[in-house]
């Protein structure tokens, strides 16, 4: 296990070595599972979109087992109440006694997923929005203090979106990242397919490379990257692109948005062993960023424009 | 780690070169005024005016525009890490410290050739010798633009242009065998030579000896006759007795 953890180039090493651990298990997925680091290592909320089977659930369980981390899955389904994620007061009987004793939640964990969160309803989504953003739950007069690290990865696809619930605009801003998975290659796929039917492989038999203690050390370390007062200037200029576009965009990203880029491209660059954030850190993490804090207006659609295309549009 | 030192160092240095820059910028532009006011044989003094405004301007906007950014277009190992470091001089923790150790390496072995366009100051340089050898040659051979106006056309040209390697032809339609100066003794007028001859005897008048002119000779002739005036005789006033008292009337009127 990795102790030590004082440069940007150890963070590339230790990144590389969960890289490689975790792709002992999932084949390919390399962008999905460099930003959802980068997620843990900003110590924020990740969204994963992809279509079923994409071994979304997969990778962020392999992860947790790789970070040695608190896991916890909940399954977003309609009839999903607040209290099954935050927990409730039960009547516990002790020595004669009857008392409300709270019973935590799943969302007392270090990696909460979400499994299919559009599944779940407005309300229950609005259960986890305290937790992701304060860290913290509120039950009756109680407030409970999450264990750090703590963070939501959430995972929904773009299919069959009847009966689903789109999150409000509050709730999606609150992720940091929308990662979107993408098929795997030809030859990834046929790996898949050995290594799934010859073998039984799972997340079960890995060793943690890292633990709290470390995360808590590299999320201290992304905050002391330093930035050039040029690239802070870029940010606030491409975020503040999306709300005057509004030949494309109908609403823009929130200050919220500038500063997670911001802290995007320091946790990238020394992800990649640098210790200064460069332009093009700026350019590729503002895709997971932005692309779930605009929407798009009629005429960006009837051209058939999705998110990524106007922010690339924007970047250039 | 003093990290402003060696940012201060690095900016000193592409200072030297943007005046390095605007020198030879200033030296083409003088250059080629020089070049045409050689040409046209005026002073060139005005060159030196020129240039020494165009260095001056363009060194003082050339140090206001500078920025760390130049620096690391022209060195790709620098790129964003100076201007990072510079922001962030003075605060400290270890990235930075690292970032500042690495950036106080790299700025040591960033040398003032580093910081100059070789593609640039070639070209500027291949500039300052074309006029160079323009001005060269123009005062090598004395070449005159101004000896070279042409006339009103019936006439032809005043002057052609003429010194070495002129090759040009004189109204005559021969080469030409006299400079500028017109330092040839043979002059040719037409297909004839003219041969004078000043202060010969026979031109030689001695207007106080009498019947000097009487022997002397002018173009081969021999001049008779009298030096002086004499009434001629053969002139009379005649007129009718019907004017005669008109005429009469007026002289006295004269005379009052």
């Amino acid at each position: 296990m990795q102790n030590e953890i004082r440069t940007a180039l150890d963070v590339k090493n230790t990144v590389d070595e969960i890289l490689e651990h975790v792709g002992f298990v999932v084949v390919g997925q390399e962008e999905v599972l460099r930003q959802t680091i980068a997620s843990v290592l900003c110590g924020s909320n990740a969204l994963l979109e992809g279509y079923p089977g994409l071994a979304k659930t997969l990778t962020i369980n392999t992860l947790s087992k790789v970070m040695d981390l608190k896991f916890s899955r909940i399954q977003g389904t309609p009839d999903l109440m607040p209290s099954d994620i935050t927990g409730t007061y039960v009547l516990e009987e002790k020595n004669g006694k009857r008392d409300f004793v709270f019973q935590k939640g799943p969302i007392f964990a270090n990696v909460v997923l979400m499994d299919e969160i559009n599944r779940a309803t407005p309300k229950t989504q609005s259960a986890l929005l305290e937790a992701m953003q304060e860290k913290q739950v509120t039950v009756g007069n109680q407030v409970f203090k999450m264990e750090p690290p703590f963070f939501v990865l959430a995972t929904q696809n773009p299919i069959e979106q009847e009966g689903t619930y789109p999150l409000p605009e509050a709730q999606s801003d609150r992720f940091l990242f929308k990662i979107k998975t993408q098929y795997p290659k030809s030859e990834e796929e046929m790996e898949i397919v050995n290594r799934f039917t010859e073998e039984e492989r799972n997340s079960d038999s890995l060793k943690p490379i890292i633990n709290a203690d470390t995360i808590h050390a590299l999320q201290r370390m992304v905050r002391q990257v330093p930035v050039a007062n040029d690239i802070k200037q870029y940010v606030v200029d491409l975020v503040h692109k999306t709300r005057k576009h509004k030949e494309l965009i109908e609403y823009g990203a929130s200050p919220r948005a500038s500063i997670g880029l911001l802290l995007a491209g320091k946790a990238k660059a020394l992800m990649e062993g640098r210790n200064y954030v460069s332009k093009e850190d700026i350019n590729e993490m503002s895709l997971p960023v932005l692309r779930h804090r605009i929407i798009l207006n009629f005429e960006a659609e009837r051209n058939n424009f999705n998110e990524d295309d106007v922010i690339k549009y924007l970047i250039k | 780690m003093d990290i402003r030192r060696h940012i201060s160092k690095v900016k000193r240095r592409l200072v030297l070169t943007k005046f390095f820059d605007c020198f030879l910028d200033s030296l083409v532009v003088g250059f080629a005024i020089s070049a045409v006011l050689f040409i046209f044989g005026v002073s060139v003094f005005i060159s030196f005016v020129v240039g020494g405004a165009y260095l001056f301007a363009g060194f003082v906007k050339a140090v206001k525009k500078s920025s760390l950014s130049e620096i690391e277009k022209k060195v790709p190992g620098l790129e964003w890490q100076l201007r990072t470091a510079s922001d962030n001089a003075g605060k400290e923790n270890e990235i930075i410290n690292k970032l500042n150790e690495e950036v106080a390496e790299k700025v040591g072995f960033v040398s003032f050739s580093d910081l100059l366009s070789g593609k640039r100051t070639l070209k500027r340089l291949f500039f300052v010798l074309l006029f160079g050898a323009v001005i060269f040659y123009v005062q090598l051979s004395g070449f005159n633009l101004i000896d070279a106006a042409v006339g009103d056309g019936e006439t032809g040209p005043v002057s052609k242009i003429t010194g070495l390697f002129s090759g040009e032809e004189d109204i005559n339609g021969k080469k030409n065998r006299f400079d500028i100066f017109g330092n040839e003794k043979d002059i040719e007028i037409g297909q004839r030579e003219l041969e004078l001859e000043l202060g010969s005897e026979m031109n030689e008048i001695d207007l106080g000896r009498e019947g000097a002119l009487g022997t002397g000779s002018s173009g081969g002739q021999n001049f008779r006759g009298p030096v002086g005036s004499e009434q001629d005789s053969s002139y009379s006033e005649s007129y009718d007795s019907d004017e005669e008292e008109i005429i009469e009337n007026f002289y006295n009127n004269l005379n009052k």
